[in-house]
């Protein structure tokens, strides 16, 4: 269980820094970062779209398909981090 | 406004004369002209008090924000010049730029500083020279500080003409060769806004949309228009048709300059945009020409009139075509902006007869400074006062302008152009490729986007994953190739070059953007 939660961390932490080097997240997300929805808010624009995922793919040696980036859940943290614990295993 | 004032001056004319309007909105915060002025009063004070001087040159590394308008403004009013970065540029490449025009001081987000690789020399060079915002960095100054501490001691640059010094480098090339930087100083600045005014009839009671990234000269030009006349300026973080068209809704904006890719795709929403923002008066499309399709449907929205400007970085606008009433004329990008003349000239500066495609050049009083340290260069990109564009086109009998290409290898990415070579030279430094070639291809959302066309070299094991890979690490965002093409010779011209157009043709058919568009089309 430790292990389950130190992991979900390690990517929340990961996540956190990659929209930080985007810019600043707002304030009044802060206290709700895990829906924090990044696309939305265009944090994150089309032509970072891309190296967004790369980044992720590239940090857990994973594939994010089609079906991945087109969920909801791949919009907010906590949907983010529920697609890459499933792919990590 | 008096034509002497530097940008700065006019600040303060404007808090004194609207003291608590609001002079910016950016996200939720709205900031009045008096408070814009006492914190720009502040920052210049608390730079002044590290070591800013009139003529040092400021390296910026910031996204669209309330902190990169104090800076530029705090610049104007001591006389220092700020030369600004993309955010998603390698670190190595930043500060090869900077270090290149003599950058004696860095305000940077602190992401962007942590990642610069300040070896020992470089840490002696920057000492105390380095500003970190958005977050505290061990050894480095805190932005949030110099606005808290610094003095109101506004009397040593008031009075400084500082209106010709050289006031914002534009790095427009920068990855790898050696970057081409544009000097604008503080009257070609001001001049420009002026001239938008003056066209479009603007005044104080007009407010602005700036949607693009504040480190492009457009941009720049949005974010100082409203400021000198006394309007409101609200700034995007960054751009969705989404954002944009609830901010020109809910702050009433009557003035956008948006590029062509951007206003395409507000007009291909499914909402319907254009037809419900009652306030916006005129919507301006450049950088690249907007589709006939677009043109054909303009009437559907006979509230706001709709132009298409051609221009460059180091001249501005230099033509304007109103798309509601020069209907027949929209193949053209418009007829030279008042003060303004275009000649057509051949290889050999001779001017070409009307119907004839050469060299686009043109002689305005919205040209920049020159190339920094670059006499020659700047020399030689003028014909006696025409700056020649680089720009292929023709003007008809009625003087209307006509583009038909590029002479230099520019695509222009969602309005930021991107020197081919800069990429090429980067992707063929991988250790399988034998040769690379950069095109651009039409895309709906980005207006062009980039296909590296690829040689491997023979007997090398192909890893396109790790060439992704490679590149997302080396290149910024708006670099980034779309798509990779793979081929084993390139096909020439009779001159013995690599024939773009035909590696164009033959990559024509992919809406290269269509992985973005259907992650960024949920809003």
């Amino acid at each position: 269980m430790k292990k389950i939660k130190r992991k979900r961390n390690s990517i929340h932490g990961f996540l956190i820094n990659l929209l930080e080097e985007k810019g600043p997240i707002p304030k009044k997300f802060k206290k709700n970062i895990s829906q924090y929805r990044y696309l939305d808010n265009a944090h994150i624009d089309s032509l970072g779209i891309l190296s967004f995922i790369s980044r992720i793919e590239s940090k857990f040696n994973i594939k994010l398909n089609e079906k991945d980036t087109n969920s909801d859940e791949f919009r907010y943290i906590k949907g983010l981090i529920k697609i890459i614990e499933s792919k990590i295993g | 406004m008096q034509k002497s004032k530097n940008i700065f001056q006019q600040i303060i004319v404007n808090s004194r004369k609207y003291k608590n309007k609001t002079a910016i909105i950016f996200e939720e915060k709205k900031i009045s002209y008096n408070s814009l002025n006492k914190t720009v009063s502040n920052l210049s004070a608390s730079l002044f008090d590290i070591g800013v001087r009139k003529g040092d040159k400021i390296g910026l590394v910031l996204h669209n924000s309330l902190e990169f308008i104090y800076i530029i403004l705090a610049a104007a009013k001591i006389g220092a010049a700020i030369a600004p970065l993309n955010t998603t540029l390698p670190a190595s490449t930043i500060i090869k730029n900077f270090l290149s025009i003599k950058t004696k001081f860095i305000i940077s987000w602190h992401t962007v500083l942590k990642k610069i690789n300040f070896d020992n020399k470089y840490k002696k060079l920057f000492k105390n020279k380095l500003i970190s915002v958005g977050d505290k960095i061990n050894n480095y100054k805190y932005f949030d500080d110099l606005l808290k501490k610094g003095k109101n001691n506004s009397k040593y640059a008031n009075n400084l003409n500082l209106l010709n010094n050289d006031y914002i480098i534009s790095l427009t090339s920068g990855s790898t060769g050696l970057p081409k930087p544009i000097i604008f100083t503080q009257k070609t600045k001001l001049l420009r806004s002026l001239s938008v005014k003056k066209l479009y009839n603007l005044s104080h009671k007009d407010t602005v949309i700036a949607s693009t990234p504040l480190e492009h000269s457009l941009s720049q030009r949005l974010m100082f228009l409203p400021l000198v006349i006394g309007g409101t300026l609200v700034l995007l973080k960054s751009f969705t048709e989404k954002i944009w068209a609830e901010k020109v809704k809910k702050h009433k904006v009557t003035f956008s300059i948006l590029v062509s890719s951007q206003i395409e795709s507000v007009f291909r929403s499914k909402k319907n945009y254009f037809s419900k923002l009652k306030s916006l008066k005129t919507a301006i499309s450049t950088s690249a020409k907007l589709s006939q399709n677009f043109k054909d449907k303009i009437n559907l929205f006979p509230r706001c009139n709709f132009y298409e400007w051609y221009g460059a970085s180091e001249i501005g606008t230099v033509t304007n075509l109103h798309l509601n009433k020069e209907i027949k004329k929209t193949k053209s990008v418009g007829k030279a902006c008042p003060g303004i003349s275009i000649k057509i000239i051949d290889d050999k500066n001779n001017s070409k007869r009307k119907g004839i495609i050469g060299e686009i050049a043109c002689k305005t009083p919205l040209v920049f400074s020159g190339y920094l340290n670059k006499k020659k260069m700047t020399k030689s990109s003028f014909y006696a006062d025409y700056f020649k564009t680089g720009d292929l086109g023709y003007l008809d009998q009625d003087n209307y302008l006509y583009l038909a290409g590029r002479k230099k290898n520019i695509i222009v990415v969602g309005g930021i152009n991107v020197y081919a070579e800069d990429v090429e030279e980067i992707i063929k430094k991988f250790p399988q490729i034998k040769d690379c070639c950069v095109i651009g291809v039409d895309d709906e959302r980005l207006g062009e986007a980039i296909v590296a066309v690829i040689i491997w070299k023979k007997g090398k094991k192909r890893n396109v994953n790790k060439l992704k890979q490679y590149c997302f690490k080396n290149l910024a965002d708006f670099q980034q190739p779309l798509a990779y093409k793979f081929i084993e010779k390139f096909p020439k011209n009779i001159l013995g070059k690599v024939s773009r157009r035909d590696l164009k043709n033959a990559c024509l058919k992919k809406n290269l953007s269509g992985k973005i568009a259907s992650l960024m089309r949920r809003q």
